[in-house]
């Protein structure tokens, strides 16, 4: 099972830290830190997006190869 | 010359004729149903037609209670039965003890009775559909490796986002073979190491015998078996096919399901971004309260208060010094009320004064003592007589 948390976790937690912070009633050291959490986060989601690889490949008898697919 | 029958003998006859018949008295006719009619005692009355003819059928209530599906105008039915005649009336007619729908009917019949099976047993229940990722690291489509539906969904997935990954698993998707291949690439998919997310089950539209594949029983139990989920995208927008009902989710055509299968990118970029801006501000806007907070209460009050607190005791301090001076003033000036007033009553008992005036002070001068009384004297005493300038030295006669 893998620790790390998908796209639509992290998307989810940066949504609730920013509504906490909306709201205002932290203490100064809890804002700071959930800010510097929320801005991680946020780096995360768009590694994810970004950082992942056009791969479009047909399973044949032989292994994995480049699709083609017709015009 | 001809023998002479009567209409009843002739009837008899002929119905002796139909029974005695061995294809007639138990025969199978196929073709379709016109002018049915459900008798209220619960007959049925029909006529069967051809392209060129047609007869006359009756189906009596014992035998139409074992029917599996509810015969009407324009049924292809395959019937089963007897024909005979009805004496009375001098028509013949099929007596029908059993009837089925023929060809296309009986592949629906299939897929219904195997639908029913199968949601009695508990395969389409929402409890057991599993939910397809948001955003999946790979998705498996299994159709056929040629023609429009797999260019359909990588054109369609490439445009929601545009590094997509994805895995061919080329399968028949018409025929005989359909069911087998389709199992095939579930079972492959589920036995991969690196698995994929999220299965694609694809065909394009077509006719109810062209998508009969996907009506397999065993297709449907690998479906339900299968640990990743499946999303079926068989035929159009009106086609169920029971793939359909098992997989987790329906898609209506080969393309919506690449547009569920795959969020937009833009979107998500940029609900991220507005997230980020959103986090800033409400950081700035918290740094800002807490900055002016800290103001409000160095500005007005902490720094004030050690001040207020000096003020006070400066201003006691202050008129304590002033009422010492105060005090002070004032018992000096009484003391030189008094001091003035003393010195004037000494001087005025002064004997300087006195002196002054004309009197003497007379005094013995040996014993310096003042003598008040002409007693204290007696003759020959030596006095000193001290006058305002100066002494005077005397003999008492």
């Amino acid at each position: 099972m893998e620790n790390e948390k998908t796209f639509e976790e992290n998307l989810k937690e940066l949504e609730a830290i920013v509504a906490e912070l909306e709201r205002g009633d932290l203490s100064l050291e809890d804002s700071i830190s959930k800010f510097e959490k929320g801005i991680k986060v946020s780096k995360e989601c768009n590694s994810k997006l970004e950082d992942a690889e056009k791969r479009i490949n047909i399973l044949l008898e032989t292994g994995e190869e480049k699709f083609e697919a017709e015009e | 010359m001809n023998n002479i029958y009567s209409v009843s003998n002739v009837n008899k006859y002929i119905k002796m004729m139909f029974d005695k018949d061995p294809v007639l008295t138990d025969i199978s006719i196929k073709g379709e149903i016109t002018n049915f009619k459900a008798h209220y005692t619960g007959h049925l009355y029909f006529t069967l037609k051809d392209n060129s003819s047609t007869i006359k059928c009756v189906m009596f209530k014992g035998y139409a209670g074992l029917n599996k599906f509810n015969p009407k105008d324009g049924d292809s039915v395959i019937v089963t039965g007897s024909i005979s005649s009805f004496e009375r009336d001098g028509v013949y007619q099929v007596y029908v003890k059993s009837m089925s729908l023929d060809g296309l009917g009986d592949l629906y019949l299939k897929y219904e009775e195997l639908k029913k099976k199968l949601k009695e047993e508990g395969l389409f229940d929402t409890q057991y559909k599993k939910k397809i990722p948001f955003l999946p690291n790979r998705v498996g489509v299994i159709t056929s490796k040629t023609g429009a539906v797999i260019r359909d969904i990588i054109n369609v997935s490439t445009r929601r986002y545009s590094n997509v990954n994805l895995l061919v698993y080329p399968a028949a998707v018409q025929g005989v073979n359909t069911a087998e291949t389709v199992i095939a690439g579930i079972e492959t998919f589920n036995n991969m190491e690196n698995k994929v997310d999220v299965i694609i089950i694809a065909r394009g539209g077509g006719s109810f015998e062209d998508l009969f594949g996907f009506n397999d029983e065993n297709l449907a139990r690998a479906i339900f078996k299968s640990e990743i989920p499946i999303v079926s995208a068989v035929g159009h927008e009106t086609d169920f096919t029971i793939c359909d009902f098992v997989s987790d989710l329906r898609a209506p055509t080969p393309s919506a399901a690449a547009e569920l299968v795959y969020p937009s990118k833009i979107e998500l970029l940029s609900s991220i971004n507005s997230l980020s801006l959103r986090l800033n501000r409400a950081m700035s806007v918290m740094l800002d309260k807490k900055k002016q907070f800290l103001n409000n209460i160095t500005a007005q009050r902490l720094q004030k208060t050690p001040q207020n607190i000096l003020q006070k005791y400066i201003m006691i301090v202050d008129s304590s010094i002033k009422t010492m001076e105060n005090n002070i003033k004032n018992k000096y000036s009484a003391c030189e009320k008094e001091y003035t007033k003393n010195i004037a009553l000494l001087d005025s008992y002064s004997p300087l004064k006195t002196l002054a005036r004309g009197y003497s002070v007379v005094s013995n001068s040996n014993t310096g003592l003042v003598i008040k009384n002409k007693d204290d004297v007696k003759k020959g005493d030596l006095i000193d007589i001290k006058v305002q300038s100066g002494k005077i030295e005397a003999e008492v006669v």
